[in-house]
């Protein structure tokens, strides 16, 4: 068989540096080489979608290349899609590895076994991203999550690790086995595995209940990976007992593998079937800006606010597949509706991600992830304050901070369809911002304008607390300066625009 | 030159960023370096005026996301130009009154840098050409202003004001994004002066205007919005003077400005902005006479003044336009010289309140003739330049019979000639001896001339500019052709009109008895009808958006898993049975009567299935469990699959006997379930969900279109040489799938042994660190 070792390097290369970190913990040399080895593997995992995706304008890229790499019978597919999500799966898995140094050495506990997980899921992710077919799908999506099951869990000592891990798992299998189900069905009904295999026969065959049916449940398997709601209740308990570093991969890697899925699910195998997908998706979408925002609004634990506010985020970024409601949606639409979900994950990655990491500086100083007690933190902190203002209002959409961008192309993907329920979905977007607005502010408020109080020891104040460690300050520096790029420089995404080309292709 | 004023807008980003980064001590370098973007802005604004009075724009483009719409281009007009200069100009008496203005301990750099990064972002809605770019930087105003009203730390009330201005300014902004997408899609083009230019119509651009009012409404605090700009005075008075009197809250009119060319027409238009701009004047001024704090004198009449404009700008003409322009340019004058009288008098004398301050004007006279001059102005008084622009207004309204606007226009005008007289009488005048408050007066100290300087500049701008208003009439003019401004209109209807209204505003100011009587009567009247208001309807809609979230909260995040798994499972029911029933999909067949024996076995595993769910003791469940497994092995060996049914057993053993294990560490019975009403809802989930497998497994069945996959197993067995097809299966259709079973199990063996042993030799190290294993 002749396989384009070119077009799986990234795989290969993460899959050595697993096993590498596997091996190397065996030895008896300090524990953080294996997070240095995971930190170099994603990183070398990265130079190959580099070379991949300026193939065309690269020497030694000799074979005639075509937008796209087909290998397996279709099932793996490498294209600019692919590539741009590989890149966004290893850049926040090396910024959740950064953030898991301290955390993780500061127990003490099981580092090796740690960084081997993640970057098990972080293959699986970079899996999912060429996935064309509902086996590797399902595959890589398994792969994605199981090993975040015990990840969920790393604090064995702590009762709340335990009940996130164990409400994860639940409601984790319950979903895998709603998608399998759903899968079976689709399998079923089109004798078809590959997506352009089941887009072929569904437009063949036409419509039929059971197909529906099928393809419902497939697509609410994934409401639970990207916290839908209603199948967001794991979330904010699972966020909140976790290490806070998974909980930062929770809510950056696994849910956008989640909503990967639902995209190439979605504009590929499910195309004609935009009647089906197009009012499920608006109705998760609003139900979960509505209820993940109005939930986020009484929080006083800031991870617990962000667990609700990735669910909402979540909401956002299913807004444009709402535009799919409309029966005159044309194939340009459509296009611009796959663009803004895919320009709201990259933003959404690396803003969450920044403010995660601003949270474990926080917490780390102050032992406490209570809002409050973060008041008055531009007084002894001005600058954890400044990034922490930069990440909140990334979040809630102020220019020129990145997330505004991705507020602007959400709102034009569903205005620009001439439908009422579209129009409904921005109107339920823009409130939701509002709302949003309101509680990221508020946290702002906290640390920039209220008084420290007086719970917190004066010792921490005055900088005798632990100094942010070098991962975490490069972590921090990675993302502030990639909102800041992003949101100044939005070309940048919109130049790899072409994504919705290559996979929607057809409209 | 043409992207000049791009560069000046950048140069006070630059500027803030350069203050950030220095020193606190150095208050004196920060307030040169916070000056010098805005001499830049003045000398631009000056040298291009010629050019752009003659009607020709610097222009520049300035690309950033061609392919969405999205640019700095400039356009520099004539109303650039004006809110540029008054921008920039305003901001240096600003700056240097800041300095005298906050003590030494306070962080003047960082309010420097606010003050300044702000006026760009200003800067920037005023030439921006490109819808989003002006979005962009309303919205950078949007938040520098918040971090500015919430600038003295140490209130309460600056924080919570702080919060209520920015949520009600971004909801605002945030609809008016919406309005530019939608004009955006409608004009096939982002760039303000195209769009209007050759405006679009149709309903895609009449939701677009209403969601842009709004936006431009909550900025210049137009009603039911209004409310949020009282509760700004919080802020430090030199923002206040800055923010809410000369610019931001001008963006909204500014905006309305650059529409009205375009779409005044449309149907839209007058009767919104017209109606919220009259109402706004009325509200605006009717409370300003109920105020005893001078901050808040100003507050209620700056809402009252940016009625007066919007309404103005709402009836469209073009000689309407050019008085709402002048209105503006008198307005910014006069309002910032008042806020900042008000901020040398509670510098001085530590308090605003009216009814304490006692004796000021012959304590500081030159202050008392400052806001004398601006307080003329601001009702209208002749040689001062509100009085040319109101003229102006009012020879407008009567030209185009305008006459309700008129009328209500000269009636809020008459009040605000009554808020006026207030003002200063309320500062500077010399109250009787009261037992109840001690009056604060005779003993204040002079300000400095940090305090004093700005304001009396400012003031004496109105005076000039209105003996010589073709000053003023020349730009105005330029960015708004129609009208024209002069310092004596000759004896005619309008000017009858003017000396009215300041002869009914004295005349109120002289019975104030009688119009607390009519503040009452009306104060009471609304009370008795229930007309909410502003501040009250905000305080309900965020008093009920935590309670909707107490709610929601409290109802979909229980805790409990049980509750979560039933809403997921019903979810997946009910979606799925929906699309079901609304394809018209079909309706489960029932297969035909098994033999005897199947049906004595399925009552068996339903008998046995339903002593599960009975059993008070975990034991004898788990063992009931595995008799429902051991039923359906029966099941399978009915159907002539013994091997499988085998395996089964297997399976259902080893399952009762894991089980067996575990429950020796957990309680023998269960937990009583108190809660019947709970019980009675997990047997319905249970029985709904039971019952869609149950007919999905039938209907699946039911519409098989293709040969099934095992009838072709059989057939080919044979050429595989074999006669049990399961045996075929493994060893040779699908025998790579079992080599890799194999090697799974193999693994997994090779792991369990070596826990095993592990345990066995080892005592238990789950809870030591790694370091203690390193050096074990």
């Amino acid at each position: 068989m002749n396989v384009d070792y070119h077009a799986l390097a990234p795989e290969i290369i993460l899959g050595i540096t697993v096993l590498a970190v596997l091996v190397v913990d065996l030895l008896r040399i300090p524990k953080y080489w294996t997070a240095v080895i995971g930190l170099v593997g994603l990183f070398a995992a990265f130079v190959p979608v580099l070379t991949l995706g300026f193939c065309e304008s690269l020497d030694f890229c000799t074979e005639p290349e075509t937008a796209q790499r087909v290998l397996f019978g279709g099932s793996f597919v490498v294209d600019t899609f692919s590539l741009v999500l590989k890149g966004l799966f290893l850049g926040a898995t090396a910024v959740a590895l950064l953030l898991s140094v301290g955390y993780i050495e500061e127990d003490r506990y099981w580092q090796g076994e740690f960084y081997f997980l993640m970057l098990c899921s972080a293959l699986g992710a970079v899996v999912l991203a060429s996935s064309r077919d509902l086996v590797t799908l399902f595959v890589a999506l398994e792969l994605v999550t199981g090993p975040t099951f015990l990840m969920a869990g790393w604090r064995k000592g702590d009762p709340r690790s335990n009940e996130a891990a164990l409400k994860y798992f639940i409601i984790g299998v319950l979903s895998a086995a709603i998608l399998l189900f759903g899968m079976s069905l689709v399998y079923g009904y089109t004798g078809e595995l590959t997506f352009g295999g089941i887009r072929a026969a569904t437009a063949a065959l036409g419509d039929s209940a059971l197909l529906t049916i099928g393809v419902i449940l497939t697509l609410l398997g994934f409401a639970f990976k990207v916290s839908a709601v209603p199948f967001h209740f794991w979330t904010p308990d699972t966020y909140q007992g976790a290490p806070i570093p998974v909980t930062a991969y929770l809510s950056v890697v696994s849910k956008t593998a989640g909503f990967v899925g639902l995209l190439t699910l979605s504009y590929q195998a499910f195309a004609e079937l935009r009647d089906v997908w197009g009012p499920l998706l608006w109705i998760l979408a609003a139900l979960s800006m509505t209820v993940g925002n109005l939930i986020a609004v009484r929080q006083d634990d800031i991870v617990r606010l962000l667990g609700y506010s990735s669910i909402a985020q979540g909401g956002f970024i299913l807004v444009p597949f709402g535009a799919a409601v409309a029966g005159n949606v044309t194939g340009d639409q459509l296009e611009q509706a796959f663009f803004a979900t895919v320009t709201y994950l990259l933003i959404y990655a690396v803003m969450n991600m920044g403010a995660f990491a601003v949270v474990i500086a926080g917490a780390n100083r102050l032992k406490s992830t209570l809002i409050a007690d973060w008041g008055g933190l531009s007084s002894y902190a001005p600058g954890l304050a400044g990034l922490l203002a930069l990440f909140f209002a990334s979040l809630a959409g102020i220019p020129p901070i990145a997330g505004w961008f991705a507020k602007l192309v959400m709102f034009s993907s569903v205005l620009g369809v001439d439908s009422g329920w579209a129009t409904a979905l921005a109107v339920i977007a823009v409130l939701n911002s509002v709302v949003a607005f309101y509680y990221y502010a508020k946290v702002i408020k906290s640390a920039w304008f209220d008084q420290v109080p007086d719970t917190i020891p004066a010792a921490e104040l005055r900088g005798m607390g632990r100094a942010v460690a070098p991962s975490l300050q490069f972590a921090l520096v990675l993302t502030a300066v990639g909102v800041l790029v992003l949101g100044i420089f939005p070309n940048l995404i919109a130049d790899v625009g072409d994504v919705a080309k290559t996979v929607a292709a057809g409209f | 030159m043409t992207s000049w004023p791009f560069l000046v807008v950048a140069a006070h980003f630059v500027g803030a960023a350069v203050l950030l980064a220095m020193p606190r001590r150095s208050r004196r370098a920060a307030v040169v370096v916070a000056l010098a973007p805005m001499a830049a802005a003045v000398v631009m604004a000056a040298l291009a005026a010629g050019a752009v009075i003659d009607g020709d724009p610097v222009t520049a483009d300035i690309s950033w996301l061609p392919a969405l719409g999205v640019s700095l281009d400039v356009r520099f007009d004539a109303l650039a130009l004006i809110f540029t200069f008054a921008i920039a100009a305003i901001g240096m008496a600003i700056i240097t009154y800041a300095a005298g203005y906050f003590a030494p301990e306070a962080d003047l750099r960082r309010f420097l840098a606010l003050l300044v990064g702000f006026a760009g972002a200003m800067m920037g809605i005023a030439i921006t050409d490109n819808l989003f770019g002006l979005f962009v930087f309303w919205e950078l105003t949007t938040v520098t202003s918040y971090l500015l009203v919430g600038f003295q730390d140490e209130k309460g009330s600056a924080r919570a004001a702080a919060l209520h201005a920015i949520l009600t300014t971004s909801l605002g902004g945030l609809a008016m994004l919406g309005g530019f997408v939608l004009l955006f899609q409608a004009a096939g083009t982002a760039t303000l002066s195209e769009i209007v230019a050759s405006p679009p119509s149709g309903t895609t651009t009449t939701v677009a205007l209403v969601l842009i009012f709004l936006g431009a409404f909550t900025k210049s605090a137009q009603a039911p919005f209004h409310f949020w700009l009282p509760g700004a005075m919080a802020a430090p008075t030199p923002a206040s003077a800055y923010l809410h009197s000369a610019t931001m809250v001008k963006a909204g009119v500014l905006l309305l400005l650059r529409l009205a060319p375009g779409f005044a027409a449309t149907g839209v238009w007058t009767p919104v902005v017209l109606t919220v701009g009259l109402a706004t004047m009325m509200i605006g001024a009717w409370r300003a006479l109920r105020q005893t704090d001078l901050k808040l004198i100003l507050a209620y009449g700056t809402v009252s003044q940016l009625g007066f404009m919007t309404a103005l700008v709402g009836l469209g003409s073009p000689v309407m336009l050019h008085a709402a322009l002048a209105v503006l340019v008198a307005h910014a004058l006069f309002k910032s010289t008042l806020f900042l009288v008000v901020g040398a008098i509670d510098h001085q004398a530590g308090t605003r309140d009216i009814r304490v301050l006692s004796g000021l004007g012959r304590r500081l006279p030159w202050l008392a003739l400052i806001a004398v001059l601006a307080a003329a102005s601001m009702a209208g008084v002749a040689p001062l330049l509100g009085f040319a622009t109101k003229e102006a207004a009012v020879a407008a309204l009567l030209d185009e019979h305008a006459w309700i606007a008129l009328a209500v226009i000269s009636v809020a005008s008459a009040l605000t000639a009554t808020y006026a007289l207030r003002f200063v009488f309320g500062a500077f005048g010399t109250k009787p001896p009261s037992g109840e408050v001690d009056h604060v007066g005779p003993e204040v100290a002079a300000p400095g001339p940090t305090l004093w300087g700005p304001p009396a500049l400012l003031g004496a701008a109105g005076l000039v500019f209105g003996i010589v208003p073709g000053a003023v009439d020349a730009v105005v003019s330029a960015a708004a052709p129609g009208g024209k401004l002069v310092l004596w209109p000759g004896w005619n209807l309008a000017l009858g009109v003017s000396i009215a209204i300041i002869a009914a505003g004295v005349a109120i100011y002289a019975a104030p008895a009688a119009l607390a009587h009519l503040q009452h009567r009306v104060a009471a009247r609304l009370a008795a009808l229930h007309v909410p208001s502003a501040e009250g309807s905000y305080r309900w809609l965020i008093d009920m958006l935590n309670r909707v979230a107490d709610r929601v909260t409290g109802i979909t995040q229980n805790g409990s898993l049980p509750v979560y798994i039933g809403v997921i499972l019903i979810t997946t029911l009910t979606v799925p049975a929906a699309a079901w029933i609304g394809a018209g999909g079909a309706l489960p067949q029932l297969p035909p009567l098994g033999s005897a024996a199947e049906i004595a076995l399925g009552v068996f595993v339903a008998v046995v299935a339903i002593a599960v769910l009975r059993a008070k003791r975990r034991l004898a469940a788990v063992i009931l469990l595995g008799g429902v497994g051991y039923s359906i092995a029966g099941v399978f060996v009915l159907f002539g699959a013994p091997d499988l049914a085998l395996t089964l057993l297997l399976v259902e053993t080893v399952t009762v006997a894991v089980f067996a294990f575990v429950l020796g560490r957990l309680p023998r019975r269960f937990e009583e379930q108190p809660w019947r009403l709970g019980r009675a809802m997990r047997a319905g989930v249970a029985l709904v969900v039971g019952g869609f497998v149950t007919a999905a497994a039938l209907v699946t069945n039911g519409i098989r279109t293709a040969p099934p996959v095992a009838d072709v197993y059989v057939e080919l067995a044979p050429d595989a040489g074999g006669r049990n097809v399961v045996n075929v299966i493994l060893t040779d259709f699908r025998a790579l799938d079992t080599l890799g079973e194999i090697t799974v199990i193999a693994a997994a063996a090779v792991g369990i042994g070596a826990l095993v042993m592990r345990t066995r030799t080892q005592r238990r190290t789950d809870d030591v660190p790694d370091t203690a294993r390193e050096a074990a």
